[in-house]
Protein backbone atom coordinates (compact mmCIF):
# COMPACT_ATOMS: atom_id res chain seq x y z
CA UNK A 1 0.00 0.00 0.00
CA UNK A 2 3.03 2.30 1.08
CA UNK A 3 4.73 1.84 -2.70
CA UNK A 4 1.48 2.53 -4.37
CA UNK A 5 0.18 5.48 -2.42
CA UNK A 6 3.92 6.97 -2.95
CA UNK A 7 4.22 6.38 -6.69
CA UNK A 8 0.96 7.47 -7.49
CA UNK A 9 0.52 10.66 -5.56
CA UNK A 10 -1.41 13.26 -7.18
CA UNK A 11 -0.38 16.39 -5.22
CA UNK A 12 -3.86 17.84 -7.62
CA UNK A 13 -6.92 17.32 -5.17
CA UNK A 14 -5.40 16.06 -1.70
CA UNK A 15 -2.26 18.25 -0.45
CA UNK A 16 1.24 17.86 -1.28
CA UNK A 17 3.80 15.84 1.00
CA UNK A 18 6.68 13.73 1.14
CA UNK A 19 6.27 10.32 -0.54
CA UNK A 20 4.69 7.82 2.26
CA UNK A 21 3.02 10.58 4.26
CA UNK A 22 -0.77 9.50 2.57
CA UNK A 23 0.18 6.11 3.62
CA UNK A 24 0.62 7.22 6.52
CA UNK A 25 -2.16 9.35 7.24
CA UNK A 26 -4.44 6.66 5.76
CA UNK A 27 -2.72 4.47 8.23
CA UNK A 28 -3.47 6.86 11.63
CA UNK A 29 -6.97 6.96 10.54
CA UNK A 30 -9.08 5.04 13.33
CA UNK A 31 -11.41 3.74 10.53
CA UNK A 32 -10.36 0.14 8.74
CA UNK A 33 -9.70 0.90 5.10
CA UNK A 34 -8.80 -1.77 2.30
CA UNK A 35 -9.04 -1.83 -1.25
CA UNK A 36 -9.74 -4.73 -3.82
CA UNK A 37 -8.90 -4.47 -7.33
CA UNK A 38 -12.33 -5.61 -9.16
CA UNK A 39 -10.70 -6.17 -12.52
CA UNK A 40 -8.43 -8.82 -10.86
CA UNK A 41 -10.70 -11.09 -8.98
CA UNK A 42 -10.88 -8.45 -6.19
CA UNK A 43 -7.63 -9.08 -4.55
CA UNK A 44 -6.81 -6.93 -1.94
CA UNK A 45 -4.28 -3.81 -2.62
CA UNK A 46 -4.64 -1.85 0.02
CA UNK A 47 -4.98 -2.55 4.07
CA UNK A 48 -4.11 -0.01 6.27
CA UNK A 49 -2.63 -0.33 9.89
CA UNK A 50 -6.72 -0.65 11.91
CA UNK A 51 -7.86 -2.98 9.52
CA UNK A 52 -4.71 -4.98 10.31
CA UNK A 53 -5.51 -4.32 14.18
CA UNK A 54 -9.11 -5.49 14.11
CA UNK A 55 -9.11 -8.83 11.93
CA UNK A 56 -5.56 -9.61 13.48
CA UNK A 57 -4.30 -9.79 9.86
CA UNK A 58 -0.96 -8.26 9.04
CA UNK A 59 -1.14 -6.77 5.37
CA UNK A 60 1.72 -8.79 3.86
CA UNK A 61 -0.89 -11.58 4.55
CA UNK A 62 -3.47 -9.83 2.57
CA UNK A 63 -2.22 -8.30 -0.10
CA UNK A 64 -2.40 -9.67 -3.61
CA UNK A 65 -5.23 -12.16 -1.97
CA UNK A 66 -8.96 -12.37 -1.99
CA UNK A 67 -11.40 -12.73 1.04
CA UNK A 68 -11.98 -16.48 -0.31
CA UNK A 69 -8.24 -16.84 1.23
CA UNK A 70 -9.61 -16.10 4.61
CA UNK A 71 -13.00 -16.00 5.24
CA UNK A 72 -14.95 -19.33 5.64
CA UNK A 73 -17.04 -19.90 2.20
CA UNK A 74 -20.42 -18.39 3.48
CA UNK A 75 -18.88 -15.42 4.69
CA UNK A 76 -16.75 -14.69 1.83
CA UNK A 77 -19.46 -15.01 -0.58
CA UNK A 78 -21.57 -12.33 1.34
CA UNK A 79 -18.54 -10.25 1.12
CA UNK A 80 -18.52 -11.11 -2.59
CA UNK A 81 -21.79 -10.53 -3.42
CA UNK A 82 -21.61 -6.87 -1.58
CA UNK A 83 -17.92 -6.20 -4.01
CA UNK A 84 -20.08 -7.03 -6.77
CA UNK A 85 -23.24 -5.19 -6.03
CA UNK A 86 -20.86 -2.45 -5.09
CA UNK A 87 -19.44 -2.19 -8.61
CA UNK A 88 -22.15 -3.22 -10.94
CA UNK A 89 -24.64 -0.35 -9.41
CA UNK A 90 -21.86 1.85 -9.28
CA UNK A 91 -23.32 3.18 -5.91
CA UNK A 92 -22.05 3.02 -2.73
CA UNK A 93 -23.45 -0.01 -0.50
CA UNK A 94 -23.31 -0.20 3.49
CA UNK A 95 -23.33 -3.47 5.71
CA UNK A 96 -25.37 -1.53 8.48
CA UNK A 97 -23.82 -3.79 11.30
CA UNK A 98 -21.45 -6.85 11.52
CA UNK A 99 -19.85 -8.70 14.28
CA UNK A 100 -15.79 -9.06 13.84
CA UNK A 101 -14.40 -10.76 16.77
CA UNK A 102 -11.27 -8.99 17.12
CA UNK A 103 -7.83 -9.86 19.80
CA UNK A 104 -10.02 -7.43 21.52
CA UNK A 105 -13.01 -9.31 22.05
CA UNK A 106 -16.04 -9.02 19.40
CA UNK A 107 -16.52 -5.47 17.97
CA UNK A 108 -19.89 -4.46 15.78
CA UNK A 109 -18.57 -2.41 12.49
CA UNK A 110 -20.23 -0.52 9.42
CA UNK A 111 -18.74 -0.94 6.46
CA UNK A 112 -19.01 1.10 3.54
CA UNK A 113 -18.02 0.12 0.18
CA UNK A 114 -17.72 2.47 -2.86
CA UNK A 115 -16.60 2.06 -6.21
CA UNK A 116 -13.48 3.76 -7.60
CA UNK A 117 -12.34 4.51 -10.76
CA UNK A 118 -14.41 2.49 -12.97
CA UNK A 119 -13.93 3.03 -17.06
CA UNK A 120 -14.67 0.50 -20.04
CA UNK A 121 -10.69 -0.91 -19.78
CA UNK A 122 -10.90 -1.45 -16.26
CA UNK A 123 -13.67 -2.79 -14.24
CA UNK A 124 -12.40 -0.32 -11.07
CA UNK A 125 -11.58 -0.58 -7.30
CA UNK A 126 -13.60 -1.16 -4.54
CA UNK A 127 -13.17 0.84 -1.61
CA UNK A 128 -13.69 -0.24 1.78
CA UNK A 129 -14.25 1.72 4.85
CA UNK A 130 -14.98 -0.19 8.31
CA UNK A 131 -15.57 1.79 11.33
CA UNK A 132 -16.52 0.48 15.37
CA UNK A 133 -19.97 0.90 16.24
CA UNK A 134 -19.76 -0.94 19.67
CA UNK A 135 -19.87 1.79 21.68
CA UNK A 136 -22.15 3.97 19.80
CA UNK A 137 -24.70 0.76 20.02
CA UNK A 138 -23.85 0.49 23.60
CA UNK A 139 -25.19 3.89 24.14
CA UNK A 140 -28.15 3.25 21.93
CA UNK A 141 -28.91 0.73 23.81
CA UNK A 142 -28.55 2.65 27.29
CA UNK A 143 -30.38 5.45 25.90
CA UNK A 144 -33.10 2.60 25.07
CA UNK A 145 -33.12 1.38 28.71
CA UNK A 146 -33.12 4.93 30.15
CA UNK A 147 -36.42 5.26 28.19
CA UNK A 148 -37.75 2.31 29.23
CA UNK A 149 -37.84 2.79 32.55
CA UNK A 150 -39.25 6.01 32.45
CA UNK A 151 -41.97 4.85 30.31
CA UNK A 152 -42.39 2.41 33.36
CA UNK A 153 -42.62 5.23 35.50
CA UNK A 154 -44.70 7.20 33.41
CA UNK A 155 -46.76 3.62 33.74
CA UNK A 156 -47.25 3.36 36.95
CA UNK A 157 -48.21 7.41 37.47
CA UNK A 158 -50.89 6.93 35.47
CA UNK A 159 -52.03 3.38 36.74
CA UNK A 160 -51.90 5.27 40.15
CA UNK A 161 -54.87 7.25 38.65
CA UNK A 162 -56.53 4.55 37.43
CA UNK A 163 -56.78 2.44 40.54
CA UNK A 164 -59.18 5.00 42.02
CA UNK A 165 -61.27 4.32 39.10
CA UNK A 166 -60.25 0.59 39.27
CA UNK A 167 -61.43 0.41 42.91
CA UNK A 168 -65.20 1.98 41.71
CA UNK A 169 -64.88 -1.07 39.43
CA UNK A 170 -64.28 -3.87 41.25
CA UNK A 171 -66.08 -2.76 44.64
CA UNK A 172 -69.27 -2.19 42.87
CA UNK A 173 -70.12 -5.09 41.14
CA UNK A 174 -68.31 -7.23 43.98
CA UNK A 175 -71.10 -5.38 46.06
CA UNK A 176 -74.00 -6.34 43.40
CA UNK A 177 -72.48 -9.62 43.23
CA UNK A 178 -72.51 -10.72 46.79
CA UNK A 179 -76.12 -9.07 47.21
CA UNK A 180 -78.15 -11.30 44.63
CA UNK A 181 -75.85 -14.12 45.90
CA UNK A 182 -76.88 -13.11 49.39
CA UNK A 183 -80.72 -12.89 48.53
CA UNK A 184 -80.63 -16.64 46.21
CA UNK A 185 -79.00 -18.12 49.76
CA UNK A 186 -81.41 -17.09 52.46
CA UNK A 187 -84.36 -17.35 49.99
CA UNK A 188 -83.30 -20.58 49.30
CA UNK A 189 -82.53 -21.80 53.06
CA UNK A 190 -86.26 -19.84 53.71
CA UNK A 191 -87.34 -22.42 50.93
CA UNK A 192 -88.98 -18.96 49.45
CA UNK A 193 -87.01 -19.54 46.47
CA UNK A 194 -88.62 -18.86 43.06
CA UNK A 195 -87.66 -20.28 39.72
CA UNK A 196 -88.06 -16.95 38.06
CA UNK A 197 -86.49 -15.23 41.26
CA UNK A 198 -83.47 -17.49 41.30
CA UNK A 199 -83.10 -17.17 37.44
CA UNK A 200 -82.66 -13.40 37.17
CA UNK A 201 -80.46 -13.13 40.34
CA UNK A 202 -78.05 -15.67 38.28
CA UNK A 203 -77.18 -13.59 35.23
CA UNK A 204 -77.41 -10.53 37.19
CA UNK A 205 -74.51 -12.43 38.59
CA UNK A 206 -73.27 -13.46 35.73
CA UNK A 207 -73.63 -10.07 33.62
CA UNK A 208 -71.95 -8.59 36.39
CA UNK A 209 -68.68 -10.62 36.48
CA UNK A 210 -68.50 -10.15 32.50
CA UNK A 211 -68.31 -5.86 33.23
CA UNK A 212 -65.54 -7.24 36.16
CA UNK A 213 -63.52 -9.02 33.68
CA UNK A 214 -63.44 -6.79 30.69
CA UNK A 215 -61.87 -4.21 33.33
CA UNK A 216 -59.81 -6.83 34.61
CA UNK A 217 -58.73 -7.58 30.58
CA UNK A 218 -58.26 -4.00 29.79
CA UNK A 219 -56.20 -3.21 32.84
CA UNK A 220 -54.23 -5.76 32.03
CA UNK A 221 -53.62 -4.52 28.19
CA UNK A 222 -52.26 -1.23 29.56
CA UNK A 223 -50.44 -1.94 32.54
CA UNK A 224 -48.10 -4.98 30.88
CA UNK A 225 -44.50 -4.65 30.61
CA UNK A 226 -44.36 -3.19 27.11
CA UNK A 227 -40.81 -2.77 26.48
CA UNK A 228 -39.96 -5.97 24.70
CA UNK A 229 -43.26 -6.18 22.45
CA UNK A 230 -43.12 -6.40 19.08
CA UNK A 231 -44.83 -3.42 16.69
CA UNK A 232 -47.74 -5.06 15.01
CA UNK A 233 -51.21 -4.03 13.89
CA UNK A 234 -53.96 -3.62 16.12
CA UNK A 235 -57.75 -2.27 15.87
CA UNK A 236 -58.03 1.62 16.97
CA UNK A 237 -61.33 1.08 18.47
CA UNK A 238 -60.25 -1.63 20.51
CA UNK A 239 -57.76 0.00 22.16
CA UNK A 240 -60.19 2.88 22.70
CA UNK A 241 -62.78 0.67 24.24
CA UNK A 242 -59.86 -0.59 26.47
CA UNK A 243 -58.82 2.46 27.51
CA UNK A 244 -61.99 4.03 28.37
CA UNK A 245 -63.16 1.04 30.53
CA UNK A 246 -60.04 2.06 32.40
CA UNK A 247 -61.20 5.99 33.06
CA UNK A 248 -65.44 5.81 32.03
CA UNK A 249 -66.06 5.25 35.39
CA UNK A 250 -63.58 8.11 36.59
CA UNK A 251 -65.60 10.54 34.22
CA UNK A 252 -69.01 10.17 35.12
CA UNK A 253 -67.92 10.23 38.70
CA UNK A 254 -66.70 13.39 37.97
CA UNK A 255 -69.38 14.60 35.93
CA UNK A 256 -67.44 15.18 33.08
CA UNK A 257 -69.29 14.37 30.20
CA UNK A 258 -67.24 12.09 27.84
CA UNK A 259 -67.94 11.88 23.82
CA UNK A 260 -66.62 9.17 21.69
CA UNK A 261 -66.42 9.41 18.03
CA UNK A 262 -64.56 6.17 17.27
CA UNK A 263 -63.65 4.47 13.92
CA UNK A 264 -64.63 0.97 13.71
CA UNK A 265 -62.60 -0.42 11.38
CA UNK A 266 -59.08 1.26 11.28
CA UNK A 267 -56.03 -0.31 12.23
CA UNK A 268 -53.03 1.06 13.54
CA UNK A 269 -48.84 -0.30 13.63
CA UNK A 270 -47.46 -0.02 17.15
CA UNK A 271 -47.26 -1.34 20.86
CA UNK A 272 -50.74 -1.25 21.49
CA UNK A 273 -49.97 -0.83 25.52
CA UNK A 274 -47.62 1.89 25.02
CA UNK A 275 -50.48 3.65 22.31
CA UNK A 276 -52.93 2.92 25.15
CA UNK A 277 -50.79 4.60 27.87
CA UNK A 278 -50.32 8.01 25.58
CA UNK A 279 -54.54 7.89 24.88
CA UNK A 280 -54.72 7.52 29.02
CA UNK A 281 -52.46 10.10 29.96
CA UNK A 282 -54.15 12.66 27.18
CA UNK A 283 -57.60 11.56 28.77
CA UNK A 284 -56.16 11.89 32.67
CA UNK A 285 -55.34 15.26 31.76
CA UNK A 286 -58.20 16.19 30.13
CA UNK A 287 -60.19 15.06 32.97
CA UNK A 288 -57.88 16.84 35.12
CA UNK A 289 -58.39 20.24 33.15
CA UNK A 290 -62.19 20.33 32.82
CA UNK A 291 -63.26 18.51 36.28
CA UNK A 292 -65.23 20.45 38.40
CA UNK A 293 -65.44 23.44 35.78
CA UNK A 294 -69.60 23.83 33.94
CA UNK A 295 -69.81 22.01 30.94
CA UNK A 296 -67.06 19.70 31.45
CA UNK A 297 -66.53 17.59 28.56
CA UNK A 298 -63.65 15.81 26.94
CA UNK A 299 -64.26 14.54 23.14
CA UNK A 300 -62.59 12.20 21.37
CA UNK A 301 -62.45 11.06 18.18
CA UNK A 302 -60.48 8.84 15.64
CA UNK A 303 -60.17 9.22 12.13
CA UNK A 304 -58.48 7.91 9.43
CA UNK A 305 -56.22 10.73 6.87
CA UNK A 306 -54.94 8.52 4.19
CA UNK A 307 -51.57 6.36 5.86
CA UNK A 308 -51.90 8.34 8.88
CA UNK A 309 -54.99 8.07 11.67
CA UNK A 310 -55.65 10.63 13.78
CA UNK A 311 -56.59 10.60 17.57
CA UNK A 312 -57.63 13.88 19.10
CA UNK A 313 -58.32 14.78 22.64
CA UNK A 314 -60.39 18.17 23.16
CA UNK A 315 -61.33 19.44 26.73
CA UNK A 316 -63.77 21.81 27.56
CA UNK A 317 -60.97 23.55 30.15
CA UNK A 318 -59.09 26.59 30.43
CA UNK A 319 -56.58 25.47 27.49
CA UNK A 320 -52.62 25.91 27.45
CA UNK A 321 -51.41 29.59 27.35
CA UNK A 322 -49.36 30.54 24.58
CA UNK A 323 -46.25 30.87 26.13
CA UNK A 324 -46.32 27.47 27.64
CA UNK A 325 -47.85 25.74 24.25
CA UNK A 326 -43.91 24.53 23.92
CA UNK A 327 -42.85 23.62 27.50
CA UNK A 328 -45.77 21.57 28.06
CA UNK A 329 -43.86 18.32 26.28
CA UNK A 330 -40.88 18.69 28.17
CA UNK A 331 -40.00 16.41 30.72
CA UNK A 332 -40.83 17.08 34.61
CA UNK A 333 -42.96 20.05 33.47
CA UNK A 334 -46.40 20.08 35.59
CA UNK A 335 -49.33 22.77 36.11
CA UNK A 336 -50.42 20.43 38.63
CA UNK A 337 -50.25 20.80 42.36
CA UNK A 338 -47.19 19.12 43.67
CA UNK A 339 -47.94 15.18 44.15
CA UNK A 340 -50.86 15.64 41.49
CA UNK A 341 -48.51 15.14 38.49
CA UNK A 342 -45.04 13.78 37.65
CA UNK A 343 -44.86 15.75 34.68
CA UNK A 344 -43.60 12.65 32.16
CA UNK A 345 -46.66 12.29 30.99
CA UNK A 346 -46.34 14.41 28.30
CA UNK A 347 -42.74 14.18 27.01
CA UNK A 348 -43.13 10.21 27.96
CA UNK A 349 -46.04 10.53 25.46
CA UNK A 350 -44.44 12.32 22.92
CA UNK A 351 -41.66 9.80 22.98
CA UNK A 352 -43.41 7.63 22.74
CA UNK A 353 -45.18 8.85 19.88
CA UNK A 354 -41.69 9.46 18.21
CA UNK A 355 -41.21 5.99 18.50
CA UNK A 356 -44.05 4.63 16.67
CA UNK A 357 -43.17 7.40 13.74
CA UNK A 358 -45.77 9.42 14.51
CA UNK A 359 -46.35 12.86 16.28
CA UNK A 360 -48.38 14.13 19.17
CA UNK A 361 -49.06 17.97 18.65
CA UNK A 362 -51.03 20.65 20.68
CA UNK A 363 -53.58 21.88 18.29
CA UNK A 364 -54.69 25.41 18.42
CA UNK A 365 -58.79 25.75 19.34
CA UNK A 366 -60.89 28.58 20.73
CA UNK A 367 -61.69 27.19 24.05
CA UNK A 368 -60.11 24.30 25.74
CA UNK A 369 -57.12 22.34 24.77
CA UNK A 370 -57.49 20.31 21.87
CA UNK A 371 -54.18 17.13 22.02
CA UNK A 372 -53.82 15.47 18.61
CA UNK A 373 -52.02 11.92 18.21
CA UNK A 374 -50.98 10.78 14.94
CA UNK A 375 -49.86 7.60 13.82
CA UNK A 376 -49.58 5.52 11.01
CA UNK A 377 -52.25 2.99 10.00
CA UNK A 378 -51.42 -0.64 9.04
CA UNK A 379 -52.85 -1.51 5.70
CA UNK A 380 -52.74 -5.03 5.14
CA UNK A 381 -55.77 -6.64 6.54
CA UNK A 382 -54.12 -10.24 6.54
CA UNK A 383 -51.81 -9.81 9.24
CA UNK A 384 -54.49 -8.65 11.95
CA UNK A 385 -53.72 -9.91 15.15
CA UNK B 1 -95.44 0.02 67.25
CA UNK B 2 -95.48 3.33 64.92
CA UNK B 3 -95.05 3.33 61.12
CA UNK B 4 -92.68 1.95 59.37
CA UNK B 5 -89.63 3.67 59.04
CA UNK B 6 -88.55 5.41 55.75
CA UNK B 7 -84.85 4.84 54.17
CA UNK B 8 -83.82 6.82 51.10
CA UNK B 9 -81.38 5.00 49.04
CA UNK B 10 -78.53 6.80 46.80
CA UNK B 11 -76.77 5.30 44.13
CA UNK B 12 -76.08 5.37 40.52
CA UNK B 13 -75.67 1.40 40.37
CA UNK B 14 -79.54 -0.20 39.23
CA UNK B 15 -78.77 -3.47 41.11
CA UNK B 16 -77.45 -1.80 44.14
CA UNK B 17 -80.48 0.28 44.85
CA UNK B 18 -82.61 -3.17 43.57
CA UNK B 19 -80.66 -5.56 46.15
CA UNK B 20 -80.68 -2.09 49.00
CA UNK B 21 -84.69 -1.97 48.72
CA UNK B 22 -84.97 -5.94 48.66
CA UNK B 23 -82.82 -6.04 51.42
CA UNK B 24 -84.71 -3.23 53.55
CA UNK B 25 -88.45 -3.62 52.91
CA UNK B 26 -87.76 -7.36 53.70
CA UNK B 27 -86.70 -5.60 57.18
CA UNK B 28 -89.88 -3.71 57.16
CA UNK B 29 -88.75 -0.39 55.72
CA UNK B 30 -90.37 1.95 53.54
CA UNK B 31 -87.53 2.65 50.39
CA UNK B 32 -87.54 5.51 48.15
CA UNK B 33 -84.60 4.94 45.57
CA UNK B 34 -82.72 7.96 43.68
CA UNK B 35 -79.90 7.43 41.13
CA UNK B 36 -78.26 10.75 42.06
CA UNK B 37 -77.51 13.39 44.53
CA UNK B 38 -80.28 15.76 42.37
CA UNK B 39 -82.85 13.04 42.40
CA UNK B 40 -82.50 12.49 46.24
CA UNK B 41 -82.78 15.67 47.50
CA UNK B 42 -85.69 16.41 45.38
CA UNK B 43 -87.55 13.52 46.77
CA UNK B 44 -86.75 14.56 50.33
CA UNK B 45 -88.30 17.61 49.60
CA UNK B 46 -91.68 15.78 49.05
CA UNK B 47 -91.14 13.09 51.66
CA UNK B 48 -88.85 13.09 54.55
CA UNK B 49 -87.14 10.21 56.00
CA UNK B 50 -85.65 8.67 58.68
CA UNK B 51 -82.07 7.36 57.05
CA UNK B 52 -80.37 8.35 54.07
CA UNK B 53 -77.76 5.71 52.42
CA UNK B 54 -75.95 7.72 49.73
CA UNK B 55 -72.64 6.42 47.51
CA UNK B 56 -70.24 9.48 47.60
CA UNK B 57 -69.47 9.67 43.83
CA UNK B 58 -72.45 9.50 41.57
CA UNK B 59 -72.58 11.56 38.45
CA UNK B 60 -75.20 14.51 38.36
CA UNK B 61 -75.22 15.38 41.96
CA UNK B 62 -72.38 13.73 44.45
CA UNK B 63 -73.35 12.04 48.29
CA UNK B 64 -71.13 14.73 49.66
CA UNK B 65 -73.23 17.46 48.23
CA UNK B 66 -76.21 15.53 49.61
CA UNK B 67 -74.97 15.49 52.60
CA UNK B 68 -73.65 18.70 53.33
CA UNK B 69 -77.12 20.46 52.26
CA UNK B 70 -79.25 17.64 54.81
CA UNK B 71 -76.22 18.75 57.23
CA UNK B 72 -76.91 23.10 56.41
CA UNK B 73 -80.69 22.53 56.00
CA UNK B 74 -82.66 23.39 59.24
CA UNK B 75 -84.67 21.27 61.43
CA UNK B 76 -83.99 17.38 62.21
CA UNK B 77 -81.61 16.20 59.53
CA UNK B 78 -82.36 12.24 58.60
CA UNK B 79 -79.65 9.68 59.71
CA UNK B 80 -76.76 9.73 56.81
CA UNK B 81 -75.34 6.55 56.05
CA UNK B 82 -71.90 7.15 53.19
CA UNK B 83 -71.16 4.05 51.39
CA UNK B 84 -68.22 4.45 48.91
CA UNK B 85 -65.77 1.88 46.54
CA UNK B 86 -62.97 4.15 47.52
CA UNK B 87 -60.82 3.78 50.78
CA UNK B 88 -60.19 7.72 50.76
CA UNK B 89 -62.60 9.57 53.31
CA UNK B 90 -61.72 9.72 56.96
CA UNK B 91 -63.63 9.11 59.89
CA UNK B 92 -63.27 12.76 60.55
CA UNK B 93 -64.62 14.14 56.86
CA UNK B 94 -67.55 11.74 58.05
CA UNK B 95 -68.22 13.61 60.89
CA UNK B 96 -67.48 16.79 59.00
CA UNK B 97 -70.26 15.76 56.47
CA UNK B 98 -72.85 15.47 59.86
CA UNK B 99 -73.09 11.37 58.63
CA UNK B 100 -73.19 8.81 60.55
CA UNK B 101 -70.80 6.44 59.52
CA UNK B 102 -69.55 5.35 56.22
CA UNK B 103 -69.83 1.77 55.02
CA UNK B 104 -67.33 0.49 52.17
CA UNK B 105 -68.24 -1.24 49.34
CA UNK B 106 -68.17 -4.45 48.98
CA UNK B 107 -70.36 -4.17 52.31
CA UNK B 108 -73.09 -7.34 53.72
CA UNK B 109 -76.88 -6.56 53.31
CA UNK B 110 -77.76 -7.50 56.12
CA UNK B 111 -75.39 -6.06 57.98
CA UNK B 112 -76.19 -2.90 56.47
CA UNK B 113 -79.84 -3.51 57.43
CA UNK B 114 -79.04 -3.74 60.98
CA UNK B 115 -76.74 -0.38 61.44
CA UNK B 116 -79.76 1.25 59.56
CA UNK B 117 -82.20 -0.16 62.50
CA UNK B 118 -79.63 0.46 65.32
CA UNK B 119 -79.56 4.28 64.19
CA UNK B 120 -82.90 4.66 64.69
CA UNK B 121 -83.17 2.86 67.59
CA UNK B 122 -84.88 -0.51 66.16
Amino acid sequence: MSDNAGSGFEPRGFGVGPPGLVSAILDALPVALFCKDAGDGFRFICWNRTAEDWWGLPRERILGRNDYDFFPREQADFFRAKDEETMRSGQRVEILEEPLDTPVGRRLLHTLKVPLLGEPSHAGFLLGISWDITDARARERELEQQRNVQVAQARLASLGVMASGIAHEINNPLSVIGGWASQLRRLAEADRLDAAFAVRASSRIEDTVTRVSAIVRAMRSLARESAGDPMRPFLAASLLEDTLAVCRARFAEGAVALKVEGCDDLRLVGRPAEVGQVLLNLLNNAYDATVGRDGAEVSVSITGEGARARITVEDTGPGVPPELAEKIMEPFFTTKEPGAGTGLGLSISRSITLNHGGELRLEPTPRGARFVLVLPVHSDARELT
Amino acid sequence: MSAAPRALVVDDEPDLRELLRLELEGAGWVVQAAENGRAAWALLQAQPVDVVLTDLRMPGGSGVDLARKLHARGGPPPEVFLMSAYDDVSADEVFALGARELIPKPFDFEDVARRLARAIGR
